[in-house]
């Protein structure tokens, strides 16, 4: 009972603070939107406006996550964290309310730019979309609960958004969102095991059907292997929490 | 008496570097206690394990008749705790911060803003609880800081250096409220400070040195520990003029951070011969009861105030 209910309020109190600073909203979805439309218009490849789309929205999400999660870094150093910690409630709830609030923000943010879709001819169904909807949810739990640990770890923000770029961006180019598949046997690899080719597989699924899906992984793919990353990262995380003992 | 706290030689280190050493101590209910010491001298470390944010082994500390090492949740539930960082979210509204530290706390519904109300009002912030809290002065937002940490119904309220930062007139404010908690709720109120006006409103006190405990008791019987007058002086060339005191007169005086020091229980009957005697030496002279800062020099042989920057 308590548990969910500080979940609640820190997840709440997440998104109070990203609707009253509207610059923050205007440029994460700024930077995916003029992203997407320069490459996408840029790169002479059939139909890549259409291909890129689930990336650029998936990028959103990314931007989205780093700045959510740079907030960790300004509570702890503020003593807003410092009085949440000592608050009768789980380490673990603490850690859950807060990646829950940045994963909300970040998947309305890429949940923005579907509209998009409609002038690229995406053919949009009901169970498809919540498919969508789950796996941008999901992909943004593993990457703020990444952020999370990272950000936990890390005293410096200027440093903490260096680290957060030399790790996300690389996860995002290698998803299937820029390019479909590498001639390269160990990157072929590497975008099976990177969760973010499962986000970008949900969101292309939830936009598009036909044969030229036949080589991104089916939606259940998508969801379980997101959740087993969701689990992994937010275990990750409330440890690192919980077993520490000094909080600046 | 009974304890509301029981510290038994509680010891703490960074790294290689002792923060506390062997300290005991206990606390009893509805007592003012106060740890009065130099910025390293060990206070707001013994703060953090008091709020559970650092384990305490060594050593045992017991709260509320419960084990601080096994029983954190149960003691936090009885708590506030007001942070020397400001602790509040200054995006949020007043009445937003202390809705979220309730629900913290699992309190909810018709109940939480009821008592939101009630310390609202306590704290005469009932007019600006709508207000963003980076819209407040420091004084006030301190006060919503007691508010939120009065929204447990805490029967111990542990505060470090809650006044920091804030103007003289602020600062005696804040402690109207406490004293008025106290008295009210007969609530424990247990307080860091290293402003001597504020260790003087202490019921108890303990003065901390390099993490060890210097002295422990009612700020008036420490100062009357020390006994007499204090004189002090300022002048051209402190050290020869020590010496020549201490010759001519037979007076024992100390060197204190340029100021020459005597303890003495009359020691006003040495102006007029310290005057005479060293006529164009002494640049300043100021005779006093002892204050606590006497205390600490009594103790450590030195000043409270030149650790402090």
């Amino acid at each position: 009972m308590n548990f969910w209910m500080a979940v609640y309020t820190l997840w709440k109190r997440e998104l109070v603070r990203f609707y009253r600073q509207p610059s923050w909203v205007v440029g994460s979805i700024g930077t995916a939107l003029l992203f997407w439309v320069v490459l996408g218009t840029g790169i002479p490849v059939a139909n890549y406006r259409a291909y890129f789309l689930p990336g650029a929205i998936v990028m959103s999400v990314l931007f989205s996550c780093i700045f959510t999660n740079a907030s960790v870094i300004e509570d702890r150093q503020a003593g807003f964290l410092q009085s949440v910690m000592v608050a009768p409630v789980p380490r673990a709830a603490i850690v859950m309310g807060k990646i829950m609030g940045g994963a909300t923000l970040s998947a309305l943010q890429g949940l923005i730019l579907v509209p998009a879709a409609l002038s690229v001819g995406a053919d949009i169904r009901f169970f498809p979309f919540l498919g969508l909807v789950l796996s941008l949810f999901l992909l943004s739990f593993v990457i703020n609960a990444m952020g999370f640990w990272l950000a936990w770890k890390i005293e410096s923000r200027p440093g903490f958004h260096t680290l957060m770029n030399m790790v996300l961006l690389p996860l995002w180019m290698a998803s299937g969102a820029v390019f479909a598949g590498s001639g390269s046997s160990w990157m072929s690899a590497f975008m099976k095991i990177n969760p973010f080719t499962y986000g970008v597989a949900g969101v292309r699924r939830g936009l598009f059907t036909g044969p030229d899906l036949s080589a991104v992984p089916e939606l259940s793919v998508c969801l379980a292997v997101l959740t087993g990353f969701s689990l992994f990262f937010y275990a990750l995380s409330s440890w690192a929490v919980e077993k520490t003992n000094e909080t600046r | 008496m009974d304890d509301l706290i029981e510290v038994d030689n509680l010891a703490y280190h960074y790294g290689s570097k002792a923060a506390l050493e062997g300290l005991s101590f206990s606390v009893g209910k509805g007592e003012i206690f106060g740890f009065l010491g130099p910025n390293g001298g060990g206070k707001t470390t013994t703060f953090k394990v008091l709020s559970t944010l650092f384990s305490c082994k060594p050593g045992q500390v017991k709260m509320f008749g419960l084990d601080l090492s096994k029983d954190k949740i149960a003691i936090r539930r009885r708590m506030g705790i007001v942070f020397q960082m400001p602790a509040l979210d200054k995006q949020l509204t007043v009445r937003e911060n202390l809705e979220h530290q309730g629900h913290l706390y699992g309190i909810g519904g018709v109940e939480l803003q009821k008592r939101m109300d009630r310390d609202l009002d306590r704290l005469g912030l009932k007019d600006r609880s709508r207000d963003k809290v980076k819209t407040l002065s420091g004084g006030l937002q301190r006060r919503v800081e007691l508010a939120k940490a009065l929204l447990n119904n805490p029967e111990l309220m542990i505060l470090d250096e809650p006044s920091t930062g804030l103007d003289p007139a602020a600062r005696r404010e804040f402690w109207n409220h406490l004293e008025s908690l106290r008295k009210e709720q007969g609530m424990t109120v247990l307080v860091t400070t290293h402003y001597l006006e504020e260790a003087d409103r202490c019921d108890r006190l303990l003065i901390l040195d390099k993490g060890q405990k210097v002295a422990l008791g009612n700020p008036d019987q420490l100062k009357a520990e020390i006994g007499g007058e204090v004189l002090r002086m300022r002048a051209k060339n402190p050290e020869e003029l020590m010496k020549a005191v201490g010759e001519k007169l037979k007076v024992k005086a100390q060197l204190l951070s340029g100021f020459i020091q005597i303890e003495q229980p009359k020691a006003h009957n040495l102006v007029a011969p310290l005057l005479e005697t060293f006529p164009n030496e002494i640049l300043s002279l100021t005779i006093g009861l002892p204050t606590l800062e006497d205390v600490f020099i009594h103790k450590t042989g030195r000043r409270l105030m030149e650790e402090r920057e």
